[in-house]
């Protein structure tokens, strides 16, 4: 019984220093703690090695110490071997990381598929890998497999980065879009094909997989999933199919929200929505984008009540209300002032400014009127 | 008219009012109290604020203020009003047995704490459970009553007294202002949260703003430096590359043996290549000579022939330079010839001139001599004349000088006889004169000393007489003179002396003497000018002697002279003009042929000369032909012996057949070398060889260098982790910009509140402060002209603002500041009297600082007011509102009353 995890895209080195806040060292933690996370995975599953189908790193310029971290992690778990596939954001070159790493040393359970040929795994397999170096132009780096000999009644196991052509959609890469044939497992004799550059685990066939970014690292459409996850490869025999289990090995749950909100009902349904996606909210990072015509009243709920009681909570937060456009009420306008009131008067000049729409001050009235009520509403207090 | 008039106020024993008085004459409109300053004006105000505005219960201080010492009775106040007609009347007890009385219109009463609160709601105020009444609570009747002092403070609108007006303000169609806490803490709120991002002044960022503006630009300094980092390793990883690939292409691409086998080969090559030219060159230098010695051969043969010509050529010359001698020795001589002649004509022509120069010469000096001669004549007769006049002179002066009666002797003597003439006259001055005028008879009778006298004898008598007068007697005459004796004495002197000078000289009177003297002059005069003659003839004559010798000398001249003509050639003495002519003309002619003569003398001469040269020449040319032809001759006679013409002909094959030969070598040798090839182009071909040998290991050592040193390089530049350190830039600076531009939203939207804030604040302020200051428009035009108040939210007087510009309220003078408060006092009593609420103005000691002609227009505002609502005034200036005579006021006064009775 063959047993392996298949993994990808764990993009070490990626910076997120445009993430809001202090949250950037803990997303880039976390993906070195997810080493630990799939070597568990895989002890969990009895897998005695891992393959990590490219995009091991996010660049290939990186410092030392970023190289070494994830092989350091990787050489604490003893018992598994990890096979590393140069991919689009680290490809294999003259020069360049792989050469690096070797001189500094990789640890003895880790090797690097540097070369189209194959590597004999354990007894029962062998591996066929696609690294990706510099000098590719666009042919199918897995062409080779179909007429590449392997010893008899050795397991086949194609491993690959790039997009399955007329797959549609996907990431930008560093390099050209490596173009696989999606049916290759078919036509090289594979038992498994394990891809990566797709960062959500992803069945191409049942014998070709993308197996995602062990942690997430962007933010997808509302709703949808955020990756996260490791793929448990079994193969029973030569001729077995492969069967592929899925399991989460995320720390982070990423989310996206696009809202729609009328009155403070919709916040406080909101803020319930947004506490039932994490169980722990500081593991939350969370894009909400609001938009609607809201009373002052609810504006100055979303930004005191809503925003900041997020940011309470340590949910990594990108916050934006720009669209969330205040239409001053009757009771707005009067919790700000009594009519002919100085503060009254100001709120309805604000108010004539932000509705003419040509104005390039309009959104800048908005936005003075919004902060115009919060101010009343402390001042009163 | 509002609703409210006070009609009725007595007070008792109330501070100075020890007994019951009356403010007698109050009514509605305006009341004026004229009174000095301690009549008690300012106790009646403070009587009537305590009557209406405080608690009959007043304890302690507040209620002992209004205690007279003197006075054993309790503090009492009554007043009476009219509210919308009804009569009103309340009386009041402080201190001591507090008692509050109010008697309503329809005769009811109400009293104590009751009858308080019946009046505040009457009148609009609040009163304190405890205490002194409070301005805040006394609303807006705190405004209208102002005291001594007030009008020139900024009025103190207490915030229940604007509440008020602005209800007035609100019920009169102006939304109300929220003034107070709220309005004022958020542009401050806001300012505050403005001054976080930016500096209140100049609006420069500041704070977190500005901490991340220099954050970002770290970024951006950082990332350039981070994309350096990283094109400087790609740049370098590229050249590692391309030098590893360079060494591999180099390495591969040689054969080491073949190409030592070729430079070998080269070698050999080279050594015979240099052997071959070698060959050549001497092969080079035989034809070289042999060339040479064609060249001598022909020479010779030349020279040959040339040598045969130039001798004809020479025996040609000798020829013509021998005719050309003997003509010119022929020439030569015929000029000699001609220079004799004109030797011969040239001295004819000299003696012929000369001959005509001697003759003019001889004329010359003949008329020289005639000339001479005349001129000494005429010498010698001047000399004559001259010398007979100096003879004349001569005997003249001795004529003269034989008469003594010089110039000086005459006038001695006329002297003398002056002097005589003087004593004589003294004498007779002195005499006593005796003039007779005497008959024949009496003349024959009279004798004087014994004298007779004549008939009309004149007798002057010094000396005493005695005149006899015959038969008559005598007359002693005693003349009385004093120094009759020296008078006579000195007559006698006199005559004396004039006697003897004329002795002397020789004359017998002076009237003689003065002829002579004349006759002397005369002479002398004669004698001068005889001088004068010779003198004016010969002027430097030295004497008679002088002019002698020189007459003798002049004789002997001329003596002389008519020998010399003599001796002359005899010529026709008168014809000398013409024969001088004559000999002129001959001269003249002489002297041209001489001329003519020796020109052509000259001429002859040089020629001559030229001639003589040119033969001598001749001879010279004629000679040196000769030696030339005779050098010609020998020289060719010694080649020929040497060498026989046709023995040069021979000589000149034989060379070139030589010749041929070498050049036939030559180019055989030459066909041999280009196959070979040259040793330059070989040495080329060997250097060249061995020179790319020596660059393709330099290259190799050179590139091994480079790829060791670059491949450290690349290393040390990865190990920084450039591409780490660019993404973790790029992702910082996009962060950062986007909080900036958060931050700098948040700023515009506050900037933009602010303004509008304060904007809006304005608009409020105008909105709700239009009514008053419309109100006060007219009072205002009246007292300033063309000018606006400005009120505050405070509804205070914050400034004027006039065609000229904004005054600020501090600034007016003090009568200015004064009017504008109570101006704004009766405006405000105008808002709540169109609002129908009771309304009383009392201004006490208020217009201080009025002159006369403001005050009048001070009185217009009031008299105007006062037709809206009561007035009271209390001045201790009598005398200014005196002359403010026709104005509707009612005069007040204080008078004594009755006591107050509840």
């Amino acid at each position: 019984m063959l047993c392996f995890l298949h993994t990808a895209d764990w993009q070490i080195g990626r910076s997120f220093a445009s993430v809001p806040g202090d949250a950037a060292a803990l997303l880039r933690q976390a993906r070195i703690d997810a080493i630990d996370r799939l070597a568990e995975a895989a002890r969990a599953h009895a897998c005695p090695f891992v393959l990590v189908a490219g995009d091991v790193f996010d660049a290939e310029g990186l410092a030392e110490a970023t190289l070494q971290a994830p092989m350091g992690r990787m050489a604490r778990a003893r018992d598994l071997t990890w096979y590393l596939l140069p991919g689009n954001h680290d490809p294999d070159r003259p020069e360049g990381l792989w050469d690096r790493l070797a001189r500094l040393g990789l640890p003895d359970n880790v090797r690097v598929l540097r070369a189209a040929e194959p590597v004999t795994l354990g007894e029962d397999a062998v591996l066929l890998p696609a690294p990706l170096t510099a000098r590719d132009h666009g042919d199918d780096p897995t062409a080779w497999m179909d007429a590449a000999a392997t010893p008899e009644g050795l397991t086949r196991i194609g491993v690959a980065h790039g997009s399955i052509r007329d797959f549609g959609g996907g990431e930008q890469s560093v390099l050209e879009r490596q173009a696989l044939a999606p049916d290759r497992a078919a036509k090289a004799g594979l038992a498994y094909l394990a891809l990566g550059d797709w960062h959500r685990a992803q069945r191409v066939a049942p014998n070709t997989w993308y197996s995602g970014t062990p942690e997430p690292d962007r933010f997808y459409g509302p709703g949808e999933p955020d990756g996260g996850e490791a793929l448990v490869v079994s193969i029973a025999g030569r001729n077995a199919p492969a069967e592929v289990q899925r399991v989460r090995t995320a720390r982070h749950t990423w989310a996206s929200l696009d809202e729609t909100l009328h009155d403070a009902d919709d916040i406080a349904a909101l803020a319930a929505r947004i506490e039932a996606l994490a169980d722990d909210p500081a593991r939350l990072v969370l894009r909400l984008a609001m938009r609607g015509s809201v009373p002052l009243a609810v504006r100055e709920q979303a930004e005191t009540g809503l925003q900041r009681r997020l940011e309470g909570l340590q949910v990594i937060l990108d916050w934006n209300d720009d669209r969330l456009l205040p239409e001053p009420t009757a009771d707005d306008l009067d919790a700000i002032d009594r009519p002919g009131g100085v503060l009254r008067l100001a709120a309805e000049r604000l108010q004539a400014l932000a509705q003419e729409s040509a104005s390039t001050e309009a959104a800048t009235a908005r936005r003075a009127l919004a902060r115009l009520y919060l101010e009343a509403k402390a001042a009163q207090g | 008219m509002s609703r409210l008039v006070i009609t009725d106020l007595v007070v008792d024993g109330f501070r100075k009012f020890d007994r019951p008085h009356r403010l007698e004459g109050l009514g509605p409109g305006l009341n004026l109290l004229a009174a000095p300053n301690e009549a008690g004006k300012s106790t009646l105000k403070a009587a009537l604020d305590a009557a209406l505005f405080q608690r009959h219960r007043l304890s302690g201080a507040g209620a002992s203020q209004y205690v007279n010492q003197w006075h054993e009775a309790p503090p009492a106040v009554r007043v009476a009003f009219e509210l919308d007609g009804a009569r009103y009347s309340l009386a009041k007890r402080f201190y001591k047995q507090q008692k509050a009385m109010l008697h309503r219109p329809d005769g009811t009463s109400v009293e104590g704490d009751a009858a308080e609160r019946e009046l505040q709601a009457l009148l609009g105020f609040q009163a304190p459970e405890r205490g002194g009444m409070k301005a805040e609570l006394l609303g807006v009747w705190g405004l209208l009553w102002a005291s001594q002092g007030d009008t020139i403070q900024p009025l103190a609108v207490s915030e229940t007294a604007r509440d008020s007006l602005a209800e007035c303000l609100a019920a009169s169609g102006v939304a109300a202002v929220t003034g107070g806490r709220r309005g004022s803490a958020v542009p401050t709120r806001v300012r505050d949260a403005l001054a976080a991002y930016v500096t209140p002044g100049r609006g420069q960022p500041t704070g977190r703003y500005r901490q991340l503006l220099e954050e970002r630009k770290g970024l951006e300094q950082a990332l350039a430096a981070a994309e350096a980092l990283q094109r400087e390793l790609a740049e370098q990883t590229q050249a590692l590359l391309t030098t590893r690939r360079d060494l591999a292409a180099e390495q591969r691409g040689t054969d080491e043996e073949a190409e030592a086998e070729a430079i070998r080969g080269l070698r050999v090559r080279l050594a015979e290549a240099q052997q071959l030219a070698q060959q050549i060159e001497n092969a080079a230098m035989a034809v070289s000579l042999a060339g040479q010695e064609v060249k001598v051969a022909e020479d010779a043969a030349k020279r040959r022939r040339e040598a045969i010509a130039s001798l004809d050529k020479h025996a040609e010359a000798l020829r013509k330079a021998t005719a050309a001698a003997e003509a010119a020795a022929a020439a030569a001589e015929g000029h000699a010839k001609a220079v004799s002649a004109a030797e011969g004509k040239a001295s004819e022509a000299g003696a012929a001139a000369k001959a005509a120069k001697a003759k003019l010469e001889s004329i010359a000096r003949r008329r020289g001599l005639v000339a001479r001669q005349t001129a000494l004549s005429r010498d010698r007769e001047r000399l004559e004349q001259a010398l007979a006049a100096a003879r004349e002179s001569q005997s003249l002066h001795q004529q003269a000088s034989a008469l003594p009666c010089t110039p000086a002797e005459v006038k001695r003597l006329r002297g003398l006889a002056g002097a005589l003439s003087t004593a004589s006259a003294a004498r007779e001055a002195a005499a006593t004169a005796l003039r007779f005028h005497l008959s024949a008879e009496g003349a024959a009778a009279v004798r004087l000393e014994g004298e007779t006298l004549a008939a009309d004898a004149v007798v002057d008598l010094l000396q005493p007489a005695r005149l006899d007068l015959g038969r008559l007697g005598h007359v002693e005459i005693a003349p009385r003179v004093q120094d009759a004796d020296a008078l006579e004495r000195g007559l006698q002197q006199a005559k004396a002396a004039l006697a003897e000078a004329l002795a002397a000289l020789g004359v017998a009177d002076v009237a003689a003497a003065e002829a002579q003297g004349e006759r002397l002059a005369g002479l002398l005069g004669q004698a001068r000018s005889a001088a004068d003659k010779a003198k004016t003839l010969v002027p430097d004559a030295a004497s008679i002697g002088d002019l002698a010798a020189r007459l003798q000398q002049a004789e002997a001249d001329l003596g002389e002279l008519a020998t010399a003509l003599d001796e002359l050639e005899p010529a026709a003495a008168d014809n000398l003009d013409e024969a001088e002519d004559a000999a002129r003309t001959a001269a003249v002619v002489a002297d041209a042929a001489l001329e003519a003569g020796q020109t052509a003398l000259n001429q002859a001469r040089q020629e001559r000369a030229l001639a003589k040269q040119a033969s001598g020449h001749a001879s010279g040319v004629e000679r040196e032909a000769q030696t030339a032809h005779e050098a010609a001759r020998q020289a060719l006679e010694a080649a020929r012996s040497a060498a026989a013409d046709e023995a040069l002909e021979e000589g000149i094959a034989t060379a070139a057949a030589k010749h041929r030969a070498a050049e036939t070598a030559l180019s055989g040798l030459k066909d041999k070398a280009e196959g070979l090839g040259t040793p330059e182009r070989v040495q080329a071909q060997l250097d060249r060889a061995e020179t790319a040998r020596t660059n393709r290991q330099r290259r190799i050592a050179t590139q091994r260098e480079t790829i060791a040193r670059l491949e450290e390089q690349v290393r040390a530049a990865s190990a920084k982790g450039p591409d780490e350190a660019l993404a973790e830039a790029r992702e910082s600076l996009e962060r950062v910009a986007a909080e900036v531009a958060r931050i700098e939203r948040d700023k515009d939207a506050l900037q933009l509140l602010d303004r509008a804030l304060g904007e809006a604040a304005r608009e409020a302020e105008a909105r709700y402060l239009a009514p008053l200051t419309r109100q006060l428009r007219p009072y205002i035009g009246d007292l300033l002209g063309h000018a606006e108040l400005q009120l505050n939210e405070q509804f205070s007087p914050a400034g004027l603002s006039r065609t000229a510009g904004p005054e600020a309220f501090g600034q007016l003078s003090a009568g200015t500041q004064e009017q504008l408060s109570i101006l704004t006092r009766l405006a405000f009593a105008d808002v709540l009297a169109a609002q129908d609420r009771p309304a009383v103005v009392l201004l006490d000691d208020a217009l201080l600082y009025c002159d006369d002609v403001r005050l009048e227009s001070m009185f217009g505002a009031l008299e105007q007011a006062a037709e809206r609502f009561q007035i009271i005034v209390f001045t201790c200036h009598a005398r200014a509102f005196d002359g403010l005579g026709g104005l509707a006021q009612r005069r007040l006064s204080i008078q004594p009353a009755e006591a107050i009775g509840f």
